[in-house]
This record gives C-alpha cells, sequence and structure tokens, in this order.
C-alpha cells in the first residue's frame, strides 16, 4: 500500500519531460536503496558504530546517482540540482547513510561552481565515479563558534583552528575548508592526510549520519590548492559559501520531506492494523485528524521544497529566500510529524527495536543541521524586507 | 404573506437586475474575450490587468463602504461587476461561450493582480459565479445554461440553500420536502445561514423528494425563484454584526419540474457540482490576498519596534507565517502544474481548504497580537471587501466564516484521513 500512495504525492508521471525524469530517477533510486539499504541494515550501520555505508554508496555511484549532477565531461549524468534532490529524498525515506549530501551536494558542487580547470580535473572524474568523496565544513558560515583562520606567509596560506559538526569528514579525501581571511573568506582544498591535520570522529544521537571535528594546526595550503579567496574587492569565496550552504540546506530539506512521507507511511500502516476496542485505532478521529495534519504537513513541505531546488538549479544568485523558507519548514515539520507518529505508535514506538526511532533523530538532527532555525527566520525576515513582503509568483 | 412582504421590503432595497435601470443597454458591445484570451502572453496580460486595476479600483472604496447601508452595498457590488464584465474579467473561469475561456494560469494572473491590487471583491455575486455557474455547467441542460449564465452575466445574484437547523456537517439528512403534484413540486420546509438569501433572485435549492429511500439518494435539487410566494427570507446578524445569512422559511412554495436540475433523487451527485466550484482560480485569489496581508504584517512590525528578528516572537511568528502563505501559494498552483491525480493523493482541494482556512485564522490572530488593547476598540467593516477589513481583530473574527462553512475543518479532516490515507470511515449513518 504505501509504495502506490507515495507515488501519487510525488509526480510519478507529468507532463514535462522534468518531471518525466525526475520520476524515472526517482524509481531508480528507491530499487537501488530499498534493496541495499533496507531498515535492518541501517540499525546495523548504527551498531557497528559506522556510518556512512560503503555498499550503499558504491550501489549509488555505479548507477550514476553520485555523479548526476557533474558535467558529462567529467564522467557524470550531466543533471541538475533538481534531480539531486530526488536521490536525497528517496535517501530520506530510508534514512541512507550515504556520504551523497557531503560529497555530490557540497565537494562536486563547490569544484562544479569555483574550480579551476586543473582542479575539476583532477577530482570530478574521481568524485563522479565514487572512487573518492569529500566534503566541506560549513558550520562557521552559518553561524557555528568555531574559526578557522587563514595566514598568508611566504606565498602561501597557513590555516589554524577548529571547525566542528562537518559532515563525513572521517570518510572524505578531499576536504573544503573555509577559513577567515583579512579580506574576508578563502576556500581551501586539503587532503586529510597533509601534516597537522586531525579528524575526530564525534558521537551523534543519530546513528546514521556522521558528523566529525577537524583541528588544524598550521596546515600549509597552496595557490593552487585555493578553491576561492575574497579579495578587496572581490568576493568569490563569499560567494561560493553562499551558494553552497543553500545547496546543502535545500539538500537537507529534501531528506526531511523523504523522512516525513516514509513516517506517514508507517503510521498509517500500523494504525490500520493495530486494533484496540475491537476496531482499527485508526478509526478513532484523534488518530485520523493527527494523521491528515500530518499530510497537510507533508504537502506544504514538499512544494516548498520542489521551488528550492528549481531555485537553486535555476537561479542559484537569488535562491536564499526559497531555501529558507523551505529549510526551515520541512525540517521543523517533520520532526514534528515523527513526534506525532512516536505517538500514534504507543509503546513499540518507544522501543530501539522499532524503526521510527531512527527516523525522529534524524529528523531532529535535519532541524539543526546546515543553519539552525535561526539563521534561517533571520535570512527570511531579510529577504521579506528587501522585498517588502513574499516576492510575486514567478 | 404580510411578514414575508415585510422582511423583502427591508432588506431588499435594491431592484432586481433589468437592463433597463442598470443601462445594459448600452453596454452590449462589453469585451468577451472568448477563444482568443488563451493566445495572450502571460506577461502581456498581467501588464493589461495592473493597469486596468489603476484605472478602475477606486481608491477609497474602502472608505466609501464602510458603514455604508444595505442599498449602497448592493448597487457598489453591481457596478463594480458590470466594470469587471466589461473589461472581460468577471468570469475568466467560465467557458470560451460565456465569455470566460482563461485557462488556470492566465486565470491566476488575472485573480493575483486584483488581489494586489486590492481590488474589491464581488461578494454578492460570489454564489452565482462560482456555485450557480458550477452547478449548471456541471449538471444543468442547455437550456438551463443558457437561461441561467445568461441572468448571471446580467447580473442576477444567487444564494445557496442547503443547509438546515437539523442538516449541518450531515447535509444529506436534510428535510425540507417537496412532493410532485402535476408539473410543480410543492415544498415545505427550512434552510439556514444561506448567505445573501435576502438579495438574491434565485436560488440553489436542496430537497427531499424520497423519504424512503436511503439519505443520499431521495435528495432532488431544484431552483427556487426568490419572489415565489410561500418564501420568507430573515436575515440572521452574524458574528461580526453585518446581517449577510439568512433563514429561509418555505411554506407550500410551488416550483415548476422544470426547474429541477439533473434527475429526480440524483440531486446529491448535482451538488457535488456545485461544491466542487470553490476551487482553482477563486483558491489562487485567497492565497494571493494572504500574499498581500502578510506584507501589511511586515510593514507593521518593522514599523512599530525596528527590524524584525529571529528569536523575538514577533519575528518568529513573521517568518513562520512567510513560510506558510508560500507553501499555500505553491499548493494552489499545483492545480496547474500538475495533473489532478496525484495531487495530494485525491484529496488536494481539502488540503487546500483546511490550510487556507487555518492559516488565515492564524494570520489575522497575530495581527490582532500586533494592534493589542487599542484593537479591540468597536469598528465596522468596509463592505465588499474579503476578510481584509483593515481591523485585525474583526478579520480574525471573521475567518470562522471559512473554517466552518463548505465543510468545517474537522470534516476537512475526515475527508484527507480517509481519501487520501485510506483509514476506516466514519460510522455512516
Ligand atoms: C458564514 C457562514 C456562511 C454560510 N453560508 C451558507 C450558505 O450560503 N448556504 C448554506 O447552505 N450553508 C451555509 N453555511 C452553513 C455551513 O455550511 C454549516 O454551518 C456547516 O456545514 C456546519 O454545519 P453546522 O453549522 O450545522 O455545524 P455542525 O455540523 O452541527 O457541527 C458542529 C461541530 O461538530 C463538528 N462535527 C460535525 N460532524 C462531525 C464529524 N463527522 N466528525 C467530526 N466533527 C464533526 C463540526 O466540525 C463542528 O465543529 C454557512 C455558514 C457560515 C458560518
Amino acid at each position: 500500500m504505501t509504495d502506490q500512495m507515495t507515488d501519487q504525492t510525488t509526480g510519478q508521471t507529468t507532463g514535462s519531460p522534468e518531471d518525466d525524469d525526475r520520476a524515472a530517477i526517482r524509481d531508480l533510486a528507491r530499487r537501488l536503496v530499498a534493496t541495499t539499504f533496507p531498515p535492518a541494515r541501517a540499525r546495523g550501520v548504527a551498531e557497528k558504530g559506522g556510518a556512512p555505508d560503503a555498499d550503499l554508496d558504491r550501489e549509488l555511484a555505479a548507477a550514476g546517482l553520485t555523479g548526476l549532477e557533474i558535467a558529462e565531461k567529467y564522467g557524470g549524468g550531466g543533471g541538475s540540482f533538481t534531480e539531486l534532490a530526488v536521490v536525497l529524498e528517496v535517501l530520506g525515506e530510508h534514512v541512507g547513510a550515504s556520504t551523497l549530501l557531503s560529497s555530490a551536494v557540497l565537494c562536486s558542487g563547490a569544484l562544479s561552481l569555483a574550480g579551476t580547470e586543473a582542479q575539476r580535473e583532477r577530482w570530478l572524474p574521481l568524485l563522479a565515479a565514487g572512487t573518492v568523496s569529500g566534503t566541506a565544513a560549513l558550520g562557521e558560515w552559518l553561524g557555528g563558534r568555531d574559526r578557522v583562520v587563514a595566514t598568508r606567509t611566504d606565498g602561501a596560506w597557513t590555516l589554524n583552528g577548529r571547525a566542528g559538526n562537518v559532515l563525513d569528514a572521517r570518510a572524505g579525501r578531499l576536504l573544503l575548508i573555509p577559513a577567515c581571511t583579512p579580506d574576508g573568506w578563502l576556500v581551501a582544498l586539503v587532503e586529510p592526510s597533509v601534516p597537522g591535520l586531525t579528524i575526530t570522529p564525534q558521537a551523534q544521537t543519530d546513528e546514521t549520519r556522521c558528523l566529525d571535528e577537524i583541528t588544524l594546526g598550521a596546515v600549509g595550503v597552496s595557490d593552487a590548492d585555493v578553491l576561492a579567496v575574497d579579495g578587496a574587492d572581490t568576493a568569490d569565496a563569499t560567494r561560493l559559501l553562499g551558494a553552497l550552504a543553500n545547496r546543502a540546506a535545500a539538500a537537507v530539506a529534501a531528506d526531511s520531506v523523504g523522512n516525513a512521507r516514509r513516517v506517514l507511511d508507517m503510521t498509517v500502516g500500523y494504525v490500520q492494523q493495530r486494533r484496540q476496542f475491537n476496531r482499527p485505532v485508526g478509526s478513532f478521529q484523534a488518530v485520523k485528524h493527527q494523521a491528515a495534519d500530518m499530510l497537510v504537513n507533508l504537502e506544504t513541505s514538499a512544494a516548498l521544497v520542489d521551488e528550492a531546488a528549481r531555485a537553486v538549479a535555476h537561479d542559484p544568485s537569488s535562491c536564499d529566500l526559497a531555501v529558507s523558507l523551505a529549510k526551515d519548514h520541512a525540517c521543523e515539520l517533520a520532526a514534528r510529524n515523527a513526534g506525532t507518529a512516536l505517538q500514534l505508535h504507543g509503546g513499540i514506538g518507544y522501543t530501539w527495536e522499532h524503526d521510527l526511532h531512527l527516523y525522529l533523530k534524524r529528523a531532529l538532527l535535519n532541524e539543526f543541521l546546515f543553519g539552525e532555525p535561526r539563521w534561517h527566520r533571520d535570512r527570511v525576515l531579510r529577504g521579506l524586507l528587501a522585498d517588502d513582503g513574499l516576492p510575486g509568483p514567478s | 404573506m404580510s411578514s414575508l412582504e415585510t422582511v423583502r421590503t427591508r432588506v431588499r432595497l435594491a431592484p432586481g437586475p433589468t437592463a433597463a435601470t442598470r443601462g445594459r443597454g448600452t453596454r452590449r458591445e462589453t469585451v468577451m474575450p472568448g477563444e482568443h484570451a488563451q493566445q495572450i502572453p502571460l506577461d502581456e496580460l498581467r501588464t493589461r490587468l495592473r493597469q486596468w486595476c489603476a484605472e478602475h479600483v477606486p481608491h477609497d472604496w474602502r472608505r466609501q463602504q464602510t458603514g455604508a447601508g444595505h442599498q449602497e452595498y448592493v448597487r457598489f457590488q453591481h457596478w463594480w461587476f458590470d466594470e469587471l464584465r466589461a473589461a472581460g474579467y468577471a468570469v475568466p473561469h467560465w467557458p470560451a461561450a460565456w465569455g470566460g475561456g482563461f485557462d488556470l494560469a492566465r486565470q491566476a494572473v488575472i485573480f493575483e493582480e486584483l488581489a494586489r491590487a486590492d481590488a474589491p471583491r464581488l461578494s454578492l455575486h460570489f454564489v452565482s459565479l462560482h456555485h450557480a455557474a458550477g452547478t449548471f455547467l456541471g449538471a444543468g441542460t442547455p437550456e438551463q445554461r443558457d437561461r441561467y449564465l445568461t441572468g448571471i452575466l446580467e447580473g442576477a445574484v444567487w444564494c445557496q440553500g442547503f443547509s438546515e437547523p437539523e442538516a449541518g456537517s450531515d447535509l444529506a439528512s436534510l428535510r425540507t420536502r417537496a412532493e410532485r403534484r402535476g408539473d410543480v413540486y410543492v415544498v415545505n420546509g427550512q434552510k439556514i445561514w444561506a448567505s445573501g438569501a435576502a438579495y438574491a433572485q434565485h436560488c440553489l435549492l436542496l430537497v427531499r423528494t424520497d423519504p424512503a429511500a436511503p439519505k443520499r439518494r431521495g435528495i432532488s435539487y431544484l431552483v427556487l425563484d426568490m419572489d415565489s410566494p410561500g418564501v420568507l427570507v430573515r436575515p440572521t446578524r452574524q458574528i461580526t454584526g453585518e446581517e449577510h445569512f439568512c433563514e429561509i422559511f418555505l411554506t407550500d412554495v410551488e416550483i415548476p419540474v422544470g426547474n429541477l436540475i439533473g434527475a429526480e433523487n440524483d440531486g446529491w451527485r448535482v451538488a457535488q457540482s456545485t461544491l466542487a466550484s470553490e476551487r482553482g482560480g477563486t483558491m489562487i485569489e485567497l492565497a494571493e490576498r494572504l500574499a498581500v496581508g502578510l506584507g501589511w504584517l511586515l510593514g507593521e512590525v518593522n514599523g512599530a519596534g525596528g527590524k524584525p528578528t529571529a528569536g523575538t516572537v514577533a519575528g518568529d511568528r513573521l517568518a513562520r507565517l512567510a513560510r506558510e502563505v508560500q507553501a499555500l501559494r505553491l499548493l494552489v498552483r499545483q492545480v496547474i502544474t500538475r495533473p489532478s491525480a496525484e495531487l495530494a493523493q485525491g484529496a488536494h482541494a481539502s488540503v487546500v481548504k483546511l490550510y487556507y482556512s487555518e492559516l488565515l485564522q492564524r494570520l489575522t490572530g497575530f495581527g490582532m497580537e500586533l494592534a493589542g488593547l487599542d484593537g479591540q476598540r468597536a469598528t465596522r467593516r468596509p463592505l465588499s471587501s474579503g476578510w481584509e477589513s483593515g481591523t485585525w481583530l474583526l478579520d480574525h473574527i471573521g475567518s470562522w466564516e471559512w473554517t466552518i462553512p463548505g465543510g468545517t475543518s474537522e470534516i476537512q479532516r475526515n475527508i484527507i484521513a480517509e481519501r487520501a490515507l485510506g483509514l476506516p470511515r466514519e460510522p455512516a449513518v
């Protein structure tokens, strides 16, 4: 029942070619993730203490989904962010412990946006093939407290400081480290083996994702490994970081939409089958109405996230408002839906054995990952003030 | 009969529309966009609308309509309808043959621009343009369509006589009885909450023709002429102080059998076309009006205490409302961008209605909070406006006008849970 239901909400067969492509990608991703990464495996990952799941990443790469957005000349699929968002949503449906967000959305995205030809040629084919994964440390940019400082000595940069909550750093062979300079920002390409760099895995309550801390003690970066840097009158690095933050926030919002979709399916299935007082608990209106609200939350989130993904893909320089509206809404409501689902499952939902906690914990993490609610709301308010209200529909 | 006359003269101050009294003779040559309207590029249509609104929306209509009497309200509504009709914007959602023919995307442009120009709403004609038209287009004979749609274009006002004192959410339990005698139905019973009935020339009437049949199968759908003998209309004062909805008492009222819409005892099905008509373009306009309202709130917060920021109560509320209004705008546009089958698993209309009405309640409630104690002073609402009276308190109180009729929020949640999610149905009685 759940599959059919899900398909209807997400636009399996619509008129436009873009929608048809997205539907095909969704089908493919669903089949692949469901077989490679069943729920038992999600719990297994947690118990082994070790996301990301290498098998899942291998399968995604082999199917061409990791490189979906990378240009064809670097071995990618030449697709758009709206397609990548579909895969992210499917991973959300399965609490997939994959590096797609860190590696494809952040690392490959940054190289495609700002890399020199040499940097792209060196890294993008490896990233597309999944032989290498990478990530970016966006915490400081997104209002975090950690600092990395870059100083210029002898024609090269030196990085010192700390970056916490970096997604999948432990799995990355390429780290994008933003650092403050006297003129603004610098984004450096750093390999984890470089002297002076340590990665300390953080323990997270959501065990399907891993966040790590990176410390840098006099890490040297040559100009060839600078991805972008602000000058006295230029803001290349600032622009890049802004674009990456939008990609990350839209991606995590898509994950939350997938999360909410699966949580609703699980809940509807459960309340139909669980009987008390001689009838399915799903026949009680108090239960039905909460389920109806979950659907409304899901539908409004999906609408905003679709729009945000489109804006990131087609209008990257002015997508801040669309992204923050979607991130704040979808992530908050997915967490709320997961809480409602827990309530409607009763005691069984409160067990470690049931899958629900994987979804609840991930939805809760998503609410704070890549911009806490406050950061996004401030951006929404600034956007509203600048435009004198919500911008007109396109 | 004399009480009928009293009630009529009290509320029916406006004469029924006739060519002579409304000066239609000179207006025959008005724009009927028809098929060519479909071809206008969206941008051009938007520019045209913007210019038209700038030239035609009276800048002081709110002031004029505040404290206006019934007569002034009715006169103004007919005048505004004529203006829109002459420009070709009164019935964009109707088929081309009837002066519409705009696709949904173009309807959206028209409704958006009217909303952004803060144009008056056609509240007097609302049932005529949507419910009545939707019914005849969905279930009327060609003759009925011809007669009644023409009448509506000439300004005829309709009301909807569905609810009864004992039949609200459980509409199918209605009791107003119609017995066939020769070529008339003889109708006895009572309707309640019929919006605008005191101004109406016609009423969409649901009656029971077969009391023995299961409750949905014994209902028929009739057109009632409001000046028929035996019809008594009594306005009910509403929570907002106005008298807009009415009781309708029916005593041995004779309705010609030719006024039957659809087949006898098939009225429940016909009523679905009536209820389905409040969708599409109308919802787009309502969503746009909310976006305008959000802009007002932003201005109020910004003006009062400096720039709103997250972490303050007002800033957080505004940011939340912004994402909700934007979500609603995107949801209503899905009707244009996606095939209907996939929309919210078949419960799209219910999702939109529920979300809109409750969002309106939150948004106006926030406005009321901003206004504080001073906002509690008595004010009057300008007629011809939607919820946007200019007074958040009245707007907030008026927001229940959306969560109660047209299927209450509770009924919408039942529909969503049952239709979209497949949960067990409520006990059918
Ligand atoms: C401003 C306004 C304008 C109106 N205009 C018109 C009009 O023009 N024509 C017309 O015919 N009618 C009109 N109505 C009537 C409107 O359609 C009814 O008020 C509405 O259908 C609810 O019926 P009721 O008032 O009898 O409430 P009830 O049905 O008695 O409901 C009372 C409460 O019980 C709840 N309830 C009822 N059944 C269920 C259930 N199965 N599950 C859960 N909760 C339930 C309701 O949600 C509500 O909260 C109008 C009403 C208003 C307020």
